[in-house]
């Protein structure tokens, strides 16, 4: 029980201490988010009318308070679960843009997040367990040679080749503008179509790091004396491998698997980005490049609470997984 | 890992669909679609690109706000009046006349027989209510109207704006505003969130569809002027504004009126459909050398004046705006379509050439020294550093023209290149050097002045920060002059005090005017002919409205 | 008396898996056949690794020499824009006007510093307080993972987007800065998860009872064990910082005239590279990135040995 506790104050504290990192850190970016506005809305000028950025500043309602009051305002609205109006998407409010844009973003990173992991551990055992093998060759190599190539810049050839050269998919977006938005097979099928290149790009890097993880963790633990002893004692290969080895390997795999769940979001920015799709990475993107504080904090709210959770179901796992950490604490 | 592949995306399929649902829901609603079947408009659709509202575009039809969907509300609110940006010109358009009473009084004569899209008929109390909004809610004063601005009453047809003092250059910002249903709007508690997503407006076109994705203006058939608009619907796509995506799109034709960058336009652009494929970029505002007056060298004129000469400014329009304009002049007009201003006596129309020999003459006249291969003053060399904001390419590469240029004149210049922000903020404090921006360009030429030099009685200390004369020039002659010009209401009145202003750039030089910034603007005459151009420059790019009422079905082939 | 019993593991070769007779047996062997470090010796003998090792060596020397390979100053935009590959210019020019393959050149000094020095950083940080938090366990780990946890879910982004706009002409070694010191949190949290298991082992408990102290026993039983995953979560953070710097060059956070991989291809995405044919633009920094991280991947294989002999290649 003290154990629990323990666990949920140290929750709380890291919880604390990166709100209020989450407060200051924007808060220090030079720029003025009204003239970031006014700039945005005129995108083919290099000058920005200063009587429009102060109607605009008037409307945003920018605080003139000093910043221990905002901070505190803060944590108030905060606790209430109110996170304000965006500042770049005036005047609908934060929570509105999230609810618009966090399905498209979850329902992507966490399709290929869990196909990424489930693939990537499954192969990474299998070729520790074959290592050296024709399967292990070309599982690891094709791994390997896969994750050296950047992100973005497949994605970049995957829009110009396949989207735009070939015409195969749609060139951005997240569906047809002629499909309306709903439940009926024109939107469903746009929207499908629409997230294959994403979902490839991102399915292209994801198992990446889980087969070579996997593999690597899995090596090491085949190598260790308890797996002999346990093919001294005759146990199969097979049982050795998958029962003893795959266990523990996948821990660290485990841990990892907790972060990357945080690590959706800051991973679709780029995908988002670049395909123009409709999640919350891309507004995100903006937020950051407009200086839209309640909208960046939220966002940031959003991960750092995600991350902190799955890190919490991550040690109770651990504990599941291998009971030997359970004694250590 | 094969057997899992059509997996993988049957899983995908069934993952996405319930997810739209829930991503849209609430963003339809009902539209005023008035779609004639009998006798459509001869265009039957123009395609267009991005149409604001940032990329989670939201409905949005309230012109005010900063994510208002711009490809819609162009469209449903019109202005008393249109300045031709090319020209100058003023079109009625929601007002029929006006006329100065004095220079304190301006009165427009409203048009009958406009009717809203709900069949209210529109009045002058439309115009006061529109007007009187940013009185009760500075958040709307975009122009800050307020601050000469007392009083806007409606007496029939008549609306007569009151001001403080004289006010002629406020008529461009006045004319200007979208004119907004009174009966809907004086509903609004709350007219700065308000979002109007069922909009009741006068203008050519009205709302067929919107979703995220996609937005479709179709031809108001009860349009005041509905026989000139040819174009039966303007459908807009989501792209990113200027991003690659538009850029590709552009170049398989996809838009027929676009106002976007394009990279090597010839190529990917024109030579991809020549004989439909056209673009006119116009000169817009002046790229300009901005220096900070409140430091040695730049407060001194001798200084100020020699290296007006030391830029070779078509370079710097053919690096930088790709050749399509041409370097600009120091009498800070944008040539050659607002020649009407310029003072025909100053020597070929204010364009400095390129010569440093000159420009170091006037500089050793002024006290400076060429000390072998650097210029001293007092034994000083004379040392700059250049601030530009490290994203904004074709100033980054003109940064560097500025330096060879001054470099030839024994001027060491540092080219500091940094975030855009960092350096707009140094610029309003003064801590800086010299750095580039881009006033004026439009008809308006008080508003030129008076952000680059209004108030330069008075400069600001250093470290305060501000938006108008950040150079922090001190001339009270010249504030004298802005002060002129914007009570002056007509160009017989303004351009004596133009040329005095025009004069005062040429000998004082308190910034130094170096190419004209293009201004972007895209056409296909697939679907529609009667666009201007550099032939035909009836309106500008940013005259949509006019525009659209020129456009005419392509002649048979 | 800690930092003496550290003094006598000075030689890699030492800090290799004691309790595996074979290894220390076959360490041997390589360095009588190799007068190099032994480790070197390892890695070399791996053909994967070999492989590595001679594409990073090619890096190195491009990028300590990058002046005598490159044709032109990477920065002087003298030329014509939009030139094609040929043409004088292998690789063609920007639409700046700039010669791509001398940036391309310039580019591997900036990928290897940022990979070595953010890697280094990452890596030392993370074994510090991961062997220490997860040995030690108790108040001491709990203290430790708070700060594990608040490097893990500080927002990176706007923290590289604030810190570069403040340090003009310095973003380089800024973002260097905070990819090391943001990085080090995930293989923290891996060294943890991994001396959690070590450290209940029958070996350790053995030596623990054998009467040895605190830091002996991290060095000289834990550690060796740890080899591979040192290593290679170096390798994995420099690749991460490699990665992580091409990536938010590429969106537009950092200083855009570093000139660096991620910054070619950021302009060459904002310049409409494809928009104008210009494959070679963004082909060229995308392709450069990959091999280098490519090379340090193939060296990764190699590594897998140096901690469990069973790999090596005979």
């Amino acid at each position: 029980m003290i154990y629990f506790v323990r666990r949920f104050a140290v929750f709380l504290l890291t919880l604390w201490a990166a709100i209020t990192l989450n407060f200051i850190i924007p808060r220090l970016q030079p720029g003025d988010p009204a003239e970031r506005i006014v700039r945005r809305l005129n995108p083919n000028s290099r000058t920005v009318d200063p009587n429009q950025v102060e109607a605009v500043r008037k409307m945003l309602g920018l605080p003139d308070t000093n910043i221990f009051e905002q901070y505190l305002q803060y944590l108030q609205t905060l606790v209430r679960g109110e996170f304000g109006v965006s500042y770049s998407y005036f005047p609908f409010t934060v929570t509105h843009m999230i609810g618009q844009t966090l399905p498209w973003t979850l329902v992507l990173g966490a399709v290929t997040l869990f196909i990424g992991f489930v693939v990537g551990t499954l192969l990474g055992a299998w070729a520790a367990w074959r290592r050296n093998g024709p399967f292990d060759s070309v599982t690891t190599l094709g791994a390997t040679f896969l994750g050296t190539l950047p992100s973005f810049w497949i994605a970049l050839l995957l829009l110009y080749v396949c989207a735009f050269k070939w015409g195969w998919f749609p060139v951005g977006g997240g569906y047809s503008g002629d499909a309306q938005p709903g439940w009926n097979w024109a939107f469903i099928s746009s929207a499908f179509e629409h997230s294959v290149l994403p979902a490839v790009s991102i399915l292209l890097f994801a198992p990446i790091g889980w087969i070579l993880g996997m593999r690597n963790n899995m090596v090491t633990i085949l190598g260790d004396d308890y797996t002999r002893l346990a093919k001294a004692k005759g146990l199969s290969e097979r049982r050795i491998a998958l029962w003893y080895g795959a266990r523990v390997a996948v821990l660290p795999n485990v841990a990892g698997l907790a972060l990357a769940v945080g690590g959706i979001l800051g991973g679709s920015v780029v995908i988002e980005q670049i395909f123009s799709y409709p999640g919350m990475g891309r507004l995100l993107f903006e937020a950051l490049r407009d200086g839209d504080y309640p909208l960046m904090q939220t966002v940031f709210l959003f991960i750092i609470i995600g991350v902190l959770l799955a890190d919490l179901v991550a040690d109770f796992l651990y504990g599941v997984l291998d009971p030997r950490v359970r004694r250590g604490g | 890992m094969l057997k899992s592949k059509p997996m993988v995306f049957l899983l995908l399929l069934a993952l996405l669909a319930p997810m739209p649902a829930v991503a849209s829901a609430g963003s339809q609603a009902p539209f005023h679609a008035a779609v004639a079947q009998e006798g459509e408009a001869p265009i039957e659709n123009l395609d267009r690109g991005d149409f604001g509202g940032g990329s989670n575009p939201q409905q949005n039809f309230n012109p005010f706000s900063p994510t208002v969907l711009s490809g819609a509300t162009t469209w449903l609110f019109e202005p008393l009046m249109i300045i031709n940006a090319y020209s100058c010109e003023v079109i009625p358009w929601l007002a029929t006349e006006f006329a100065w009473p004095d220079p304190q009084t301006l009165q427009f004569t409203i048009r009958e027989g406009v009717t809203w899209s709900d069949g209210t008929p529109f009045t002058a109390e439309d115009v006061v209510f529109t007007h009187k909004l940013g009185q009760a809610f500075p958040a709307l004063d975009t122009d800050q109207a307020w601050d000469v601005l007392t009083d806007v009453v409606a007496e029939g047809n008549t609306v007569t704006f009151t001001f403080n003092t004289p006010a002629g250059a406020q008529f461009s910002n006045l004319v200007d505003n979208p004119i907004l249903p009174k009966h809907i709007w004086e509903a609004q508690a709350d007219p700065v969130t308000f979002l109007n997503e069922e909009p009741v407006s006068t203008g050519p076109f009205l709302v067929e569809s919107f979703n995220p994705q996609q937005l479709v203006m179709v031809r108001n058939p009860d349009y005041w002027q509905a026989e000139k608009v040819q174009v039966q619907r303007l459908t807009y796509t989501k792209t990113e504004a200027g991003g690659q995506v538009a850029q590709l799109a552009l170049g398989e034709g996809r838009y027929d009126w676009a106002d976007q960058f394009q990279p090597g336009i010839e190529e990917t652009y024109v030579a991809k459909d020549p004989e439909h494929n056209k673009y006119w970029f116009p000169a817009g505002g002046s790229v300009s050398l901005m220096m900070n007056h409140s430091k040695a060298p730049f407060n001194d004129p001798a200084f100020r004046q020699g290296i007006a000469y030391a830029f070779d400014r078509e370079s710097m329009a053919q690096r930088a705006a790709f050749g399509y304009t041409g370097g600009s002049t120091q009498a800070f007009l944008t040539l050659p379509n607002q020649e009407i201003y310029l003072d025909p006596s100053i020597p070929d129309q204010g364009f400095l050439p390129h010569d440093p020999a000159k420009a170091i003459e006037i500089l050793t006249a002024g006290g400076y020294v060429m000390d072998g291969d650097s210029l001293t003053k007092d034994g000083e060399p004379v040392n700059v550093t250049f601030s530009v904001p490290a994203s904004f390419n074709d100033w980054v590469q003109a940064a560097e023209l500025v330096r060879e240029g001054l470099g030839e004149i024994g001027i060491n210049v540092e080219i500091d290149s940094k975030d855009p922000d960092l350096v707009f903020d140094e610029r309003k404090a003064g801590n800086f050097d010299m750095t580039f921006d881009a006033p004026g360009g439009g008809c308006n030429l008080w508003a030129g002045y008076n952000y680059a030099l209004g108030g330069s009685d008075a400069p600001t200390p250093v470290d305060t920060p501000v938006d108008f004369n950040y150079i922090r020039f001190n001339s009270p002659e010249t504030q004298a002059l802005i002060d002129q010009l914007q009570g002056a209401t007509d160009i017989e009145a303004q351009t004596p005090i133009a040329h005095q202003l025009q004069q005062m750039m040429m000998t004082q030089v308190p910034f130094i005017p170096l190419w004209y910034g293009p201004v972007w603007f895209e056409y296909r005459t697939e679907n529609a002919e009667g666009w201007p151009s550099a032939e035909n420059p009836y309106a500008h790019p940013g005259n949509p409205l006019v525009i659209i009422t020129n456009l005419v079905p392509p002649a048979a082939a | 008396m800690s930092m003496l019993q550290q003094g006598e593991t000075p030689t890699v070769s030492d800090a290799l898996p004691l309790d595996e007779e074979g290894a220390v047996e076959q360490q041997t062997r390589a360095n009588r056949r190799f007068r190099v470090p032994g480790w070197l010796g390892i890695l070399w003998e791996n053909r994967k690794s070999r492989v590595g090792l001679v594409m990073l060596a090619i890096f190195l020397i491009v990028a300590v020499f990058a002046p005598l390979f490159s044709p032109h100053d990477p920065r002087s935009n003298d030329f014509a824009p939009n030139l094609d590959p040929g043409s004088g210019h292998l690789l063609g020019t920007t639409t700046k006007g700039e010669d791509i393959f001398s940036q391309l050149v310039y580019g591997a000094r900036t990928s290897l510093i940022v990979g070595v020095v953010g890697g280094l950083l990452a890596t030392a940080i993370a074994l510090v307080i991961g062997l220490t938090a997860g040995y030690l366990g108790g108040t001491v780990n709990e203290v430790l993972t708070f700060f594990i946890n608040l490097a893990l879910v500080v927002p990176i982004l706007p923290l590289i987007a604030l810190l570069s706009a403040y340090a003009p002409g310095q973003g380089l070694w800024v973002v260097i800065l905070i990819i090391g010191l943001t990085g080090w949190a995930s293989g923290a949290r891996l060294k943890k998860a991994q001396i959690l298991t070590l450290r209940s082992r029958d070996y350790i408990t053995a030596a623990v009872f054998a009467g040895e102290g605190l830091w002996q026993v991290i060095f000289r039983e834990i550690m060796p064990n740890m080899i591979s995953l040192v290593v290679v979560g170096f390798m994995g953070s420099a690749m991460g910082a490699i990665g992580a710097e091409a990536g938010l060059a590429f969106l537009g956070f950092g200083n855009p005239e570093t000139i660096s991989w991620g910054t070619m291809s950021y302009w060459a995405n904002n310049q409409g590279a494809l928009v104008t044919g210009q494959w070679a633009w963004l082909l060229a920094p995308g392709l450069a990135l990959s091999f280098l991280i490519m090379a340090l991947t193939l060296v990764n294989f190699g590594v897998d040995a140096l901690g469990n002999p069973q790999l090596r290649e005979e």
